[in-house]
């Protein structure tokens, strides 16, 4: 693992020195998004204690099929929830064994896809035409995260589905058109 | 006795814990049934760090990162099916079939 990320994050910062634009100089915020796009999925986070929230765009999910890349313009959106923990700090379940968010959101990620961006990012990291980028609740960029390396570098595990964990699996399991 | 026999038989069996190994890039079982409030006991093996999740529309989790000699539990409450996958390795797949 630590070579392959040393490897990723070297080839990450010769985009950066290249100039191209990358990451949130592209891939923009999706302002209304919790409205506007279809939550498609709810993944309980046991780690970090939070439900994370799986948003896509109506366009690009009434195109998409089962087994098939997600097509171009698709934005996926990966969104945080508090949820509500016991006395002893363990997150409650409801009676499905699902977490119970309480409202309150946190970090919003953001993929997108569109035609020759994957020429912009170095072959040993890129991920097709897929970009990333992390904002804070708010939209505002998040200052915590200075380059997307590690977004592309743990999407590589799922080459074979379109670099998407959830997004190209759940087409599969089957999510209802908008 | 006719009355307390038919409550006997409402009552849910007892919840089995079930042993999950991931050994040498692969968890075994591949493929296992558990009913609903089994506990899924899932044992790192490997000198490699692997991450358990789930995609499946439903029954979509993540255990966090997992070193070797750790153990991740997990109960299952509702039913049906779902794979259990790990982050960083794509191959590795195994089957949970869960019913009431």
């Amino acid at each position: 693992m630590l070579p392959a990320a040393a490897i990723a994050a070297s080839a990450g910062a010769a985009a950066l020195a290249q100039g191209t634009p990358t990451g949130p100089d592209r891939v923009a915020f999706p302002a209304g998004f919790e409205k506007d796009f279809v939550l498609y999925n709810v993944t309980d986070r046991f780690d970090t204690k939070r439900a994370r929230h799986h948003f896509i765009n109506r366009e690009a999910l009434a195109k998409a099929e089962p087994g098939k890349p997600l097509p171009d313009g698709t934005i996926l959106v990966m969104q945080d929830h508090e949820v509500e923990l016991d006395a002893a700090g363990a997150p409650v379940l409801d009676g499905r064994g699902r977490m119970k968010p309480t409202g309150k959101t946190g970090n919003v990620g953001v993929m997108e896809k569109r035609a020759g961006w994957g020429q912009a990012i170095p072959a040993a990291l890129r991920n097709g035409d897929w970009d990333y980028a992390s904002y804070l609740a708010g939209g505002q960029r998040n200052p915590n995260v200075r380059n997307q390396d590690s977004c592309f570098t743990c999407h590589l595990s799922r080459a074979d589905r379109d670099w998407t964990f959830v997004a190209y699996r759940n087409v599969i399991d089957g999510i209802p058109k908008p | 006795m006719l009355a307390g026999l038919a409550l006997l038989g409402a009552m849910p069996a007892t919840a089995a814990e079930i042993k999950v190994t991931i050994r040498d890039m692969m968890f075994e079982p591949a493929a296992l049934r558990a009913r609903v409030g089994d506990t899924l006991v899932i044992e790192n093996t490997d000198d490699t760090a692997h991450q358990v999740f789930v995609a499946t529309r439903g029954h979509s989790i993540d255990l966090g990162g997992q070193k070797k000699g750790e153990v991740r539990r997990y109960t299952v409450r509702q039913a049906g099916t779902f794979d259990l996958e790990c982050v960083p390795h794509g191959h590795m797949s195994a089957k949970v079939e869960v019913t009431p």
